[in-house]
């Protein structure tokens, strides 16, 4: 009898032990690419408990008892997988899942589903959303993708690392904002920005467009374009190397390697190197003639080739810390360094040619990153950033040689300087910067969120230049730039997912003390301060009304303060604009996504549209001075217009691909009367020097087992098309004689072979191969043909 | 070449074409795109150039008559800048320094035509140009303002006949009393040329107390020769248009600015503003019309242009109207009529407005002499005055389309 007792006790213990025991596992789940995956059922076999993975991939399966289990990884379209786990510690579990495509079940059926990127559109906000997964084994540059991307314009000035502007839905310029992982890019220097970025470093790009989720702190008031970057549960290690025209050449290192004590290192690096020496002949291009001086055109058959354009940069950012720990999910101190040498061709047109200008600039920015899901309590989420930005920037502009398109010195100015009209410069600007960003949700009960989000932003900016003249002396002494960010959101999913809805509110606070010269009885520096401050609100808001069929739109007030660039100039060919005022705008999207519709077999078409409307007051606008080689930023009192965008998507298998999409925007000058009551003689016009019909249009094709078993052979051909726009306002001159930028057609093209181990890739881009004369800006010839060979290989 | 690569390229492109041609047919289908616009009177005959601008824009146009009707860039005109032009036997050069050229255009009736360019680079390295003038040798003087670092001036010569360059280089001035030229603008007149000048430090402090010209031998930019007068202080050279000028007697007569919206500094501005001539090589020191005289008050002459037959038109602006350089390009300049035979001035009663943004004016016609008077906030008309009229000897002419429009240039083309 006591035996039975004491084994009562002893199975009751036990199970008041097991009752009292749980674990929990975790994990992320993956396809062969590395792309994290949505929706996967994990199920825990034998049990009820199950989960699906998050818009991450990643997965939670909360208390589970201590036992043994069969955990089961299921996705149509991929091959089921099935592992034992034994539940015996309270420390998390970590079990990573790499699918791998079901081909046989694709031949039957073909079911597709949503990629992360889908997810995001999903979204009540105007929003594209990019997967690099196909492309970055290529030869493309990252503007080069978003600018063939639906309401993306994207306008360089020249080659490899020039000048570039954005232009979303009929917003450009400094309107944009550019985040990697939800950071502003603003104090990462030249080198480390969407211009030169790597795409192998990139696994996805988002679009917001003139509504921005408040995640995305900054007063992005035309629209944000956020990089997101690979994070991985793996280890794994990347290089690409490609060369090709213009003595071009590109090296990029990406790679992270985790311990199993949670020591993480992570390390991208990328160099890239151009001649730019392109081809570039018409108006502008031209030299004189030694006895008359008649001026001489290049022409399509005897060109001109750029000879002080090349480029060079060097960037690296090491990350050390830890992850998935139970006190951080990320802990990473890092540290950016990146050195950027230019010469510089051209100012504003290419009718000024400059033979020995340079601009060099270097970064160091060492930063703390902090991430942290349900810290404290379950359903608070945590994310911190704080970094210090020193950056460097020299204009070298001291040589008294001349020199015109043939690249021969036609003679010396004695007071020296290739771009200023006020002799030589050796101009050196220093940026102390600190970046401070705070982001939480907290999940509420019935379905909601809220969210926070606060960055602190601030620069001191100092200059010297040995040759100093009067005009620079405001940018010698200190100036200082503090902004500040805060907003709030409250978000929902009601109606089994058929209802998103986002609303928030946003404050924006500037602080500046900004120089201006005077003269008294000798001149002297005089800081001028001020202190804005403004609120901003909107809501994004989704319904899906059908299975496939889901109607969006979102609407917002936003301010955009100048940056000092666009206040103060760069002291060299942007002057200042005392005048100048800060950009609001008012935001509205409506549209609607139609999921892909299955055209039998195994065809599908997918469709979007977006219709927007923008009113824009005090609109920041650079213009080219009147005669001269510099530019200013100007406001344009009041501009409003509406658009529509349309995508259109055809696939068969998903391997074959055709893509259109098309933009037409109608912005136009809304100042009818002006101050003085008088009628305003531009009114009605087209907003000038803005793009307002683009459309792209592409094909891809993957074939597998091309030569060789299991690996796969990539196709693409893209074409891009910009209607001709008047480079001022189109109703004044006669349009037969207007300067315009004339409408440019491109053809692009490549292909990529993955070898069977899918550790070696070859691929080979042309880009405009139809050798085009194109520009984007008055007078500003971008490259013609020319051809890249690519090298990627994964060591793990 | 791969023929067959080529028939490929040319399928491509004419498949993608297509679907482009679709898109924008569909886009522009629903499209109520008003910019296209009428091409104006093609017809006309070539009277006149006009020069306006409009939002940082500059346009320039032909027309037949200026004295009534009205005018517009709406539709019509060349884009670009006319200010820094002259006109000589019915073509048009233009200082182009957007694009570094110097161009000449035919006016046909259909509007300016270029017809030749030549590079500004070979005339001066790296030089931009500031004021052309056609000149008694027959060719064009282009020039700038003397460098900062270096004070060397930069010139160009084109001769006309051939539309070449014919001379350039590098203006080096004398210095006087240890102080540098910072400003200048010549006149040829049998073969010399009269630079106006600003003399003082490079920090454009410690301004010279004498009017100062230099004269040089014309066209080979030597024996320089410096004239000073003592009748006031003060940059003699001209801001938007040339300070000096000359008469039918062939006397030059010249103006100073004393403002200190120039300088930046108060050296100059209790100076007078005055008319003084040169005569025979030298300042006539018997000759000073004194403006400010007559105001009674502090006033600055921004502009003169010679009419004829000794009358001259200046632009006067009272010192109390303009505290700040912005003031200058609003309603703050008084078109006065200054008889410089007979020394009298007549403050003429037109609508005060930004005549400081003159650049090219030459239109003088049957005793007449027109001018632009662009209001700010306003109208702008072409006004024809009566040549030693009066006070009231005026005429509103032709009006330009829209409030916002800046006439900066008028020429009489033949």
């Amino acid at each position: 009898m006591n035996r039975f007792i004491v084994l009562f006790f002893v199975m009751l213990s036990m199970f008041a032990g097991a009752q009292s025991k749980f674990g929990q596992i975790v994990g992320q789940i993956t396809d062969e690419s590395g792309q994290t995956l949505l929706g996967v059922t994990v199920l825990l076999n034998n049990t009820s408990q199950g989960a699906a993975t998050d818009l991450d991939g990643n997965y939670v399966l909360n208390r589970v008892r201590y036992g043994n289990y069969s955990l089961k990884i299921s996705a149509i379209g991929y091959q089921t997988q099935e592992i034992d786990v034994a539940v015996n510690s309270e420390e998390d579990i970590v079990k990573n899942f790499v699918l791998k495509e079901d081909t046989s079940e694709l031949d039957q059926v073909y079911v597709v589903g949503k990629t992360k990127a889908e997810k995001i559109k999903e979204v009540g906000f105007s929003v594209n959303a990019i997967e690099t997964q196909k492309i970055k084994t290529q030869s493309i540059a990252i503007n080069t993708v978003l600018d063939n991307s639906v309401g993306v314009r994207v306008r360089t000035t020249g080659g490899v690392g020039s000048d570039f502007e954005y232009s979303l839905n009929g917003m450009s310029g400094n309107a944009i904002r550019f985040f990697i992982d939800g950071i502003p890019m603003d104090y990462f220097g030249s080198s480390y920005s969407v211009n030169n970025l790597p795409i192998a470093l990139i696994d996805r790009i988002d679009i917001f467009k003139g509504v921005v989720p408040v995640e995305l702190g900054s007063d992005a008031l035309g629209g944000a374009i956020n990089l997101v970057t690979k994070e991985q549960v793996e280890n794994f290690a990347e290089v690409s190397y490609s060369f090709g025209s213009f003595n071009t050449h590109k090296v990029a290192f990406n790679g992270q390697w985790k311990f199993d004590s949670g020591f993480t290192t992570r390390l991208s690096s990328f160099y890239t190197y151009s001649d730019n020496n392109y081809n570039v002949w018409g108006r502008g291009v031209y030299y004189g003639e030694e006895d008359t001086g008649k001026a001489i055109e290049f022409t399509k058959d005897n060109p001109a080739e750029r000879f002080n354009d090349d480029f060079q940069t060097f960037s690296t950012k090491l990350d050390v810390g830890f992850t998935n720990k139970s006190w951080a999910d990320q802990l990473f101190l890092s540290i950016l360094g990146s050195d950027l040498k230019k010469g510089v061709q051209t100012g504003q047109t290419m009718g000024h040619v400059y033979g020995e200008m340079r601009n060099n600039e270097q970064v160091l920015m060492p930063s703390l990153t902090y991430k942290k899901k349900d810290i404290f309590t379950k359903g608070l989420d945590v994310s911190t950033f704080a970094a210090y930005s020193h950056t460097k920037a020299e204009v070298i502009d001291t040589t008294t040689a001349r020199y015109d398109w043939r690249g021969e010195v036609i003679g010396t100015n004695p007071s020296g300087g290739e771009t200023s009209r006020n002799g030589r410069s050796l101009y050196t600007q220093t940026d102390n910067s600190v970046i401070a960003r705070f982001n939480g949700t907290y999940q509420l009960p019935k379905d909601f969120k809220l969210g926070f989000n606060y960055l602190y932003t601030s620069t001191s900016r100092t200059g010297e230049d040995p040759f100093s003249p009067p005009h620079r002396l405001a940018y010698f002494d200190p100036q200082n730039i503090a902004s500040h960010f805060a907003g709030l959101s409250l978000e929902t999913i009601k109606f089994n997912n058929r209802l998103r809805a986002n609303a928030f509110v946003k404050w924006y606070g500037f602080d500046s003390s900004i120089n201006e010269v005077v003269y008294t009885t000798e001149y002297e520096v005089r800081p001028v301060t001020s202190n804005i401050s403004n609120w901003g609100g909107g809501f994004a808001m989704s319904y899906k009304l059908f299975q496939r069929f889901l109607l969006k739109s979102s609407l917002e007030q936003a301010t955009r303060l100048p940056n000092a660039t666009e206040a103060l100039g760069n002291g060299v060919t942007i002057t200042n604009n005392p005048d100048i005022k800060p950009e609001q705008s008012f935001n509205a999207n409506v549209g609607f996504i139609l999921g892909r519709l299955p055209l039998g077999g195994s065809q599908g078409i997918k469709l979007e549209m977006n219709a927007f409307y923008r009113n824009t007051t005090d609109k920041l606008q650079m213009n080219v001075q009147g005669g001269q080689a510099t530019g200013i930023f100007e406001n344009i009192k009041e501009v409003s217009g509406t658009g529509v965008e349309l995508d259109v998507v055809y696939d068969l298998n998903q391997k074959f691909k055709f893509n259109i999409n098309g933009t037409y925007l109608d912005f136009r000058n809304t100042l009818k009367v002006d101050e003085n009551g008088n009628d305003n003689i531009i009114y009605g016009d087209r907003l000038k020097n803005e793009p307002y019909l683009m459309a792209n249009a592409g094909v891809e094709y993957t074939l597998e087992d091309v030569i060789q078993k299991k690996s796969k052979l990539f196709m693409y051909l893209q074409s891009s098309y910009v209607h001709d726009f008047f480079l001022n306002w189109s109703s004044l001159g006669n349009e037969d004689t207007k300067n315009k930028i004339p409408t440019q057609l491109v053809f692009d093209a490549g292909l990529g072979y993955t070898f069977p181990n899918e550790k070696l890739n070859v691929s080979v881009d042309f880009s405009n191969f139809l050798n085009e004369q194109v520009y984007d800006n008055f007078l500003l010839q971008k490259p013609g043909r020319a051809i890249f060979l690519k090298l990627n290989y994964q060591f793990l | 070449m791969n023929l067959k690569l080529m028939k490929t390229n040319k399928t491509w492109k004419a498949v993608t074409a297509c679907l482009f041609i679709a898109l924008n047919l569909a886009f522009f289908g629903c499209s109520n795109d008003d910019d296209s616009t009428d091409d104006g009177d093609s017809t006309q005959d070539v009277s006149y150039l006009v020069g306006a601008a409009v939002d940082e824009e500059g346009y320039y146009f032909t027309t037949d008559n200026i004295t009534s009707g009205s005018l517009s860039i709406q539709g019509n005109g060349a884009e670009g800048w006319a200010s820094i032009s002259v006109t000589v036997d019915g073509y048009l050069y233009i200082v182009n320094n957007t694009e570094g050229l110097t161009e000449k255009f035919e006016l046909t009736e259909n509007g300016p035509v270029k017809v030749d360019a030549i590079s500004n680079a070979v005339l001066a390295p790296g030089a931009f140009f500031r004021y052309i003038q056609a000149t008694d040798n027959g060719d064009l003087f282009l020039s700038s303002s003397p460098e900062k670092e270096s004070g060397k001036m930069p010139y160009g010569i084109i001769d006309l006949d051939t539309f070449t360059a014919a001379g350039n280089g590098f203006i080096e001035f004398p210095e006087v009393n240890g102080k540098v030229n910072l400003w200048a603008n010549g006149l040829v007149q049998n073969g010399k040329i009269y630079f106006g000048s600003l003399y003082g430090d490079a920090s454009w402090a410690n301004l010279e107390e004498n009017l100062i010209t230099v004269a040089f031998d014309y066209p080979s930019i030597t024996n320089p020769e410096v004239l000073e007068s003592s009748a006031s202080a003060g940059m003699t050279a001209g801001y938007r248009t040339n300070g000096t000028f000359a008469t039918e007697t062939g006397d030059l007569y010249q103006y100073n600015i004393t403002s200190p919206l120039w300088y930046g500094n108060e050296e100059v501005a209790d100076k007078p503003s005055v008319f003084v001539k040169i005569a025979n090589g030298d300042y006539d020191d018997s000759y000073v019309l004194d403006v400010s005289a007559h105001f009674g008050e502090p006033v600055t002459i921004w502009n003169a242009w010679y009419a004829e037959n000794g009358i001259a038109y200046a632009n006067v602006v009272r010192a109390a109207d303009a505290p700040e350089w912005g003031d200058l390009s609003q309603n703050t300049g008084t078109l006065v009529e200054i008889d410089l035979y007979n020394e009298t001035i007549t403050e003429l009663n037109l609508p005060k407005a930004p005549f400081v943004n003159i650049f090219t004016l030459d239109c003088v016609e049957n005793g007449n002499f027109y001018i632009p008077v662009s209001i700010a906030g306003g109208e702008a008309n072409i006004y024809e005055i009566n040549i030693d009229g009066g006070a009231n000897g005026f005429t509103k002419g032709a009006k330009l389309d829209g409030s916002n429009v800046y006439v900066d240039v008028l020429q009489k083309v033949n």
